[in-house]
Parts: C-alpha cells; sequence; structure tokens
C-alpha cells in the first residue's frame, strides 16, 4: 500500500527532522521543505495527502499558502498549520483562509499525528 | 621667513610600508576570521543535520519498535558514546536539545529531558557553576533549570544569596523550575530583595507547574525581609488565601508603604471588614498615597457606621486629592449622599419657562379647547378643591378670552346657601378682581387698547412706518410672519390705529389677533383669561408660587437705564401692587443693592400693609356679580352705548392722541353688523340723513299733482 504523502514545510531544521522522524516512523511519506518558495513550486506539480506548514515562513507565509492553495489551485486538500504566534488574530486568519486545523508552538509530536490523521480521514471521506 | 622643516624620504618611506602593512593585516585577519566562523557555523550547521535523526531516534525510539529499528537504535548508542569523549560535540548535541526543548511538547519534551541526563551533558553544566564567571555560572544555572535536573536543585540553591545580581536570580527562578517547594526554600532563605519584576518572573515559573498546590503564604509574612513580606502578600492575593486576616491586618501598621499598600489591598480584596477600626488607626500617620488606598478601601468594605469617620476625613484633610477620595468613599458607601456643588448654580437662578398655550379660535367660535389650571384652594369661597373644570365662553360680544373657573359638584345642602349663576348651570362660582382685568382683556380683544400706546406712538418704528409710502407699508405687513412675537404687536397696533387704508388697517388687525395670544411677554400675558382665572383664584398668602416675573414691573425694571428710574417704578408699585409685585419686590430686596433694596422693603411694607386693610374689605367678586357685570357690559353694547364705552377706554389709553380718531377695525364693523350695534362710523353716517325711500310726505305731494 502506498504510504500517505505530507508535505512539511519548516525552517527550522531540527524541529523539522524531529516531526519528520515520527511521522514517517508512522507510516507517512514525508516531504521536508525549508521555505515557502519551496513548498509553492513542489505542490505546483504535485499535491500531497496534507500539508502540515509553519506560518511563518521565508518567501511565503503560511497563510499565503493556504491562499493559494485554496483560491488558486483549487485544492482541498487538508492543511495543519504550526505556529509560534498562535494568537487569536493568526488562527482566525488561518481558519478563514480554509485551513484545517491549527497547532501551537511548542508542538507534541503525537498530538500533531493524531491531527494529521484525522484531517486525512475526514478528507477522505468527502 | 619661515621654512617648512624637512623631512627625510626615508622616513616617509617607512611610514607608507608600515601603514600599509597594518592595513593589509587588517583585512587578511578579517578575512581569516570570519571564513572561520563561518566554517564552524556550517560544519556545526553539517553535525547538527547529522545529529538530528540520530536524537529523533533517541526520542522516539520504543521498546514495542520492530527488531530493525532496536537494532538501529543500540548501534546508534553505542556510536554516540564514542563522539560524546568529544567537548565540541557534546556541545553541539547540548545545543541541539536547548533548542528542541522549545519547539516540543508533552511526552516528547520530558524524553529529551531524560536524555540529556543519559548523554552526561548536565556535567558540562555542573562544572559552569564553578566558573569564576558570572555569565558562565549564569548559563549553567539555566541550563540545568531548562533540561529539570531537579537533583541540581541542591548546587543551584546555594546561590540564591549570591553577592553577583545575575546569578542570584538565576538561582531563583532555577530553584522554583527544579523542586515544587522551591519557593518554600526561597522565601526561607533568601535575604536579598526580590524586585518587582523578579516576583513576576517567579509567579509566572509557578503557574507553569502543573497541578501546583501552595503553600500557605500567611507564613512568610512574619519574614524579617520585608521584600518576602511584601511577594508573600502578592501571592496570597494571587492564590486567594484569605487566611491570614489577622496577619494583614497587623501589616496595615507597618512602616514602609509597600507592605501598607499591599495589605490593604489584600484586605479590601478579601472584604476583612474587621479591618476597619485598623485603618481607622493608622490613617493620619500615612502617607497621601496610603491615605489614598485607605479610604478607597473603606469606601469598599465600609458600611454606614463609618461615614463619620469618612465625613471628618472630608471636612480635615487638607489634601484636595484625599478629601476628595473621602468623599467618593461616602459615596460608594451610601450613594448621592454628597452631590456636586462646584460651580453649581443654585435654584433662585433659574427661571422655570411656564408655556401657556392660548387657545385656538375657531372661525364660528365654538369648541373653544380649553387648558386646564390648577387653582390653589381658596378655603373662603370654594369650600373644597375643584374637582371639575367647566368653561364659560363669552360668545354673544365675541370676547377671544375664556374664562376657566373651577366648580365642583354641589351639595344639596349648599344650593339653599350660594346663589346659583344660573337655573341651567348649578355651579358655584367664585372669581377674584375679574373686573378691572376683564375691561382691559375686551379692549385688547377687541383691538381698541394697545398695551401703551402713548409709548408706541413714540417709538422710532412707528415714526418709520408714518414715513413710508404706500407700498412699502404693504411690503413690511406682509414680511411679518404671522407668528411673530410681541415685538411686532406695538407696531400692528399703531398700524391698525393710524393706518388710512382699510385693507392695510384690516390686516394689521388680523395679524395683530393672531399674534396676540401667542405671545409670551408679560403685558400679553395678562391678558389670558386662564391665567386671570390662576390669579382669580389665587391664595393671597401664598405669593410663594409667584415669580418676579409674573409682575408688571419686572420687564420695566430690567429695561431701566438708572437708579432713579427704577426707584420710580418701585414706589410706583405702592399704589397698585399685589401679589405678583410682592413676589418681585422680594426678588428686589434678595439681589440688588442697598438703594433698591432699601426702597423694595419700604413698598413690600406698604403694600403688605394696604393688603391687611383691604382683607377687611371682601374682595372677592361672586360669581354673581361678575355675570351681572358683564351682563351690564352686553347690555350697554346692545343698547349701542357699547362702542361708545369701548371708545372711551380706547381714548383713555391714547392719551394725547387724537380723540376724534375713533376709527375701529373693519372685522368689528361686521362684528357690529351681525349684532345689530350702530358703530360711529355708522351713525355718522346716518346723520347725514341719506334715505333713498320715498317719504310719505313726497307720496303726497306726487298724488296732489298728479
Amino acid at each position: 500500500m502506498k504510504p500517505k504523502e505530507l508535505l512539511l514545510a519548516e525552517d527550522d531544521p531540527m524541529l523539522a527532522s524531529l516531526l519528520k522522524f515520527r511521522l514517517e516512523k508512522e507510516g507517512y511519506a514525508v516531504a521536508l521543505m525549508p521555505d515557502g518558495k519551496a513548498v509553492k513550486e513542489c505542490i505546483a506539480t504535485h499535491l500531497p495527502d496534507a500539508i502540515i506548514s509553519d506560518v511563518m515562513m521565508p518567501y511565503f507565509s503560511g497563510i499565503e499558502l493556504v491562499d493559494y492553495l485554496r483560491n488558486e489551485l483549487k485544492s482541498k486538500i487538508p492543511i495543519i498549520l504550526i505556529s509560534t504566534a498562535s494568537n487569536e488574530e493568526n488562527v482566525i486568519n488561518a481558519f478563514k483562509m480554509g485551513a484545517n486545523d491549527f497547532l501551537a508552538k511548542p508542538v507534541s509530536p503525537s498530538e500533531l499525528l493524531i491531527r494529521v490523521n484525522r484531517e486525512i480521514e475526514r478528507h477522505q471521506i468527502i | 621667513m619661515i621654512k617648512s622643516p624637512k623631512i627625510h624620504t626615508d622616513l616617509l618611506w617607512d611610514l607608507t610600508v608600515l601603514f600599509l602593512g597594518l592595513a593589509a593585516l587588517y583585512f587578511v585577519s578579517i578575512f581569516f576570521f570570519r571564513n572561520r566562523a563561518s566554517r564552524l557555523f556550517r560544519r556545526r550547521g553539517t553535525k547538527r543535520t547529522e545529529l538530528a535523526p540520530i536524537i529523533s531516534n533517541f526520542l522516539f525510539h520504543s521498546s514495542e519498535d520492530p527488531k530493525e529499528a532496536q537494532k538501529e537504535y543500540v548501534e546508534l548508542k553505542i556510536g554516540i558514546r564514542e563522539y560524546l569523549a568529544d567537548n565540541y560535540f557534546r556541545k553541539i548535541l547540548a545545543d541541539i536539545l536547548f533548542d528542541l526543548q522549545r519547539d516540543v511538547a508533552g511526552g516528547t519534551r520530558q524524553r529529551l529531558f531524560r536524555l540529556f541526563v543519559e548523554l552526561g551533558l548536565h556535567h558540562d553544566s555542573y562544572k559552569k557553576l564553578k566558573s569564576w564567571r558570572w555569565n558562565i555560572v549564569a548559563q549553567g544555572i539555566l541550563e540545568l533549570a531548562q533540561m529539570e535536573v531537579s537533583h541540581a536543585f541542591q548546587s543551584v540553591a546555594k546561590f540564591i544569596n549570591d553577592k553577583r545580581g545575575i546569578v542570584r536570580k538565576q538561582a531563583e527562578l532555577a530553584i522554583v523550575h527544579l523542586k515544587v517547594d522551591g519557593i518554600n526554600y526561597l522565601l526561607d532563605n533568601t535575604k536579598y530583595g526580590i524586585s518587582e519584576w523578579q516576583q513576576l518572573k517567579l509567579i509566572e515559573a509557578l503557574e507553569s507547574i502543573t497541578d501546583y498546590n501552595p503553600p500557605r503564604f500567611k507564613t512568610w509574612l512574619i519574614s524579617e525581609n520585608k521584600d518576602v513580606v511584601l511577594f508573600s502578600l502578592r501571592l496570597i492575593k494571587h492564590y486567594n488565601q484569605n487566611d491570614a486576616a489577622d496577619s494583614i491586618i497587623a501589616l496595615v501598621k507597618h512602616k514602609d508603604n509597600d507592605i501598607k499598600i499591599a495589605a490593604i489591598h489584600c484586605i479590601r480584596d478579601f472584604h476583612f471588614t474587621k479591618a476597619m477600626d485598623a485603618l481607622k488607626l493608622v490613617f493620619a500617620q500615612c502617607s497621601p498615597i496610603v491615605k489614598a488606598s485607605l479610604l478607597d478601601t473603606m469606601g469598599e468594605i465600609g458600611s454606614e457606621a463609618d461615614l463619620e469617620f469618612l465625613k471628618h476625613v472630608a471636612r480635615t484633610e487638607p489634601n484636595f486629592s484625599i478629601a476628595n477620595r473621602a468623599n467618593r468613599a461616602i459615596n460608594t458607601i451610601q450613594p448621592d449622599a454628597i452631590l456636586p456643588t462646584k460651580d453649581i448654580l443654585e435654584d433662585a437662578d433659574f427661571v422655570m419657562e411656564t408655556i401657556t398655550e392660548s387657545p385656538a379660535i375657531p372661525s364660528d367660535g365654538e369648541g373653544l379647547p380649553v387648558e386646564n389650571v390648577e387653582v390653589p384652594e381658596t378655603g373662603e369661597v370654594i369650600p373644597a378643591v375643584a374637582e371639575k373644570v367647566e368653561t364659560i365662553e363669552i360668545e354673544e360680544i365675541q370676547i377671544y378670552d375664556l374664562v376657566e373657573v373651577h366648580t365642583q359638584p354641589k351639595e344639596p345642602e349648599e344650593e339653599e346657601e350660594l346663589s346659583p349663576v344660573s337655573e341651567e348651570k348649578s355651579h358655584q362660582l367664585e372669581i377674584l378682581e375679574l373686573e378691572a382685568d376683564l375691561e382691559r382683556s375686551l379692549n385688547f380683544s377687541l383691538g381698541l387698547v394697545p398695551v401703551d400706546a402713548a409709548e408706541i406712538d413714540e417709538t422710532p418704528e412707528n415714526t418709520d412706518y408714518a414715513e413710508m409710502s404706500q407700498e412699502s407699508r404693504e411690503q413690511l405687513l406682509d414680511e411679518m410672519t404671522e407668528n411673530g412675537g410681541a415685538s411686532e404687536t406695538p407696531l400692528l397696533e399703531f398700524m391698525m390705529e393710524h393706518e388710512e387704508d382699510p385693507e392695510l388697517r384690516f390686516k394689521a388687525f388680523n395679524r395683530l389677533r393672531n399674534t396676540a395670544p401667542k405671545s409670551q411677554g408679560p403685558e400679553i400675558a395678562e391678558v389670558e383669561a386662564v391665567e386671570e382665572v390662576a390669579e382669580i383664584a389665587l391664595d393671597t398668602d401664598d405669593i410663594g408660587t409667584l415669580s418676579p416675573e409674573h409682575s408688571v414691573f419686572y420687564s420695566l425694571f430690567e429695561h431701566a437705564s438708572d437708579l432713579d428710574s427704577k426707584k420710580i417704578l418701585i414706589k410706583e408699585t405702592i399704589a397698585i401692587g399685589d401679589e405678583k409685585e410682592i413676589a418681585f419686590l422680594n426678588h428686589l430686596a434678595q439681589n440688588e443693592g442697598d438703594s433698591i433694596k432699601d426702597e423694595a422693603l419700604k413698598a413690600l411694607k406698604a403694600i403688605k400693609e394696604r393688603r391687611t386693610n383691604d382683607k377687611n374689605v371682601p374682595s372677592t367678586i361672586t360669581s354673581e356679580e361678575l355675570l351681572e357685570d358683564v351682563d351690564s357690559i352686553v347690555d350697554e353694547i346692545l343698547e349701542g352705548s357699547g362702542p361708545d364705552r369701548l371708545d372711551n377706554h380706547k381714548r383713555d389709553a391714547d392719551d394725547g392722541t387724537d380723540p376724534t380718531d375713533d376709527r375701529i377695525p373693519l372685522e368689528l364693523c361686521f362684528i357690529y353688523d351681525e349684532l345689530g350695534i350702530l358703530y360711529n362710523g355708522q351713525r355718522e353716517k346716518e346723520d347725514l340723513g341719506l334715505n333713498f325711500e320715498l317719504s310719505q310726505e313726497y307720496m303726497y305731494n306726487l298724488k296732489e299733482q298728479g
């Protein structure tokens, strides 16, 4: 069975590596992207099953990515945003743009895994 | 001649070479160190990238993992032990773990802390504690606290009384992080002050402890360290520990203002009402800022029993701000006990505008609306308070006033005693001093008598009007608004009296009729019958209900230009003054200067004496007398003497004017025609003997001739 593809956009390599390890251990195929530009180039050619993105990244923020996916690519793939700046405005903006979930840093890898599983299952049902 | 000193050329070359060499050395050193830093950074980055999956493997290893993963884990553990001998490697590994502990949460974070200890990285932090450099020591304490190395508590705790402030503060935070009862140790042992910022950081550290059960902080209220006491008070408030009432109340007497204020805030927040006596006791010795807190607290927790103290403070406290706080506290305990007094004018400075709507006059003169006026009870004539208001409309003579009387249903036993007005109406009427006012009302309503004809004739507007052309007069009349106030009345009356053009005169009359009832001036208001009735039925002793503006002298007095004029006016009030003038004179006696005040008092005395004498004489007119008088007026009019009588009034008022000018408005002519009254102009025409009917003598002569 082909593993589910995840795109992890995180500019902190240590955290990215940690999360990638945890998600891969759970059976996902994780593509790591260090910035928003790389993410855009990647999803322009191929859409993963879900995207996990930091909000604050070089070139394009996570919110802009959501906007790009939802309004330009018209894609409905699950997007989970992670941010240190988990203020109300950021969270509301993320959900308004069409993000499926929002996680505040520090992130519990186990919690993230559960949320990713849930969103992918929900997307498959829809 | 001055010559420049000779510089040896070789020296110049030597200096040039020297500076070029220094510049080259400078640039080479920059290049070298920059490249070295970049190389180290890249190397560290590469190493971090290599170590990241190893750390992830360590963090997420589980005994339930497949054999492959178990084997890989064991190999990594063996491999990393070899690397751990290298200080540089350990440093990189520790950096990775410090970075990750900020980004991860939950079980992964706890595993990370365990890994830090298992890899022996905490020993490096211990070594840092032995450094002589304060920044290294502080960094070691921070690392141990961040990685939650709990057995480092004792090592860190000895720094809480370190003379180096940064180390001390780092140690204070660390022991709170490392052990649940670290705060107890801190409060027990610290000898130095704890800054407010540090207190906030400590509270934040306590908040981060999950399932924290705070100790009873009242234990440290007896500390000799004033900052410990202060911090304890804040912690008591933060954790709502209200079991320290006595200690907190005792601290109100502390010599330190900060502790006093903190204790007062606790008393307010916990509503320790038994602290009121202590608060009152210490109040006098407190500084203004403490007094302010005390008063606010008294306002919050005080009762009416404490009002006396607060009032005393408000009266005696020289500091405006504190007195104001005392007043605020009084108002908090007893709302609206103290009302604003600053720049508040007295009631006497205000005049309530009485809006008296004049009744609209329908063209047919029927169904006139009546404004009900509350008339004070007059015990002499009207036995009880009026319960029903009825209106008598004197339609027969087209008087555009309403006489409003208050009546009550006649009781059977009173029917025989009191004469009824008529058989149709079985009401008892009581009207005071009506005759003079009635005549004035009649004359004014009929347009025969201006308010003050002599005065009107002398006004500049009237002089201008007399010089105007016919067209200008018409234009002026058209421009006058029908709703114009009393200011237009004199000119309209002048026009009505002196205008030769009957059409213009009629227009002026109409406008005057529309204007008169709406004007609010004292003169016009007097013709309003409603007000007259109120005056008639007024209890003569009830002068308090009248304002000075009711007096006819008020406006004259206001416009009087000098003192003599004012005195003359006051003297005039003696002759004709009544209740209204008493109110007016009282007003003058209270508000004017000494000379006016003396005159006013004299006049008041004279009026009161005259009124006392008048009370012995019946001053009321019964309804029977009133109607007899009205009947006589109507009879006179019907007999043809009415207009003459009215004209006489008019001539009396027009003192100094042409007595032969007895022309009357055109509308009045029509009224006279309808009533069959012969007015002057008509009589004059009849006096000419123009009769176009053939007389019997002519017919007789014609018959004889024929």
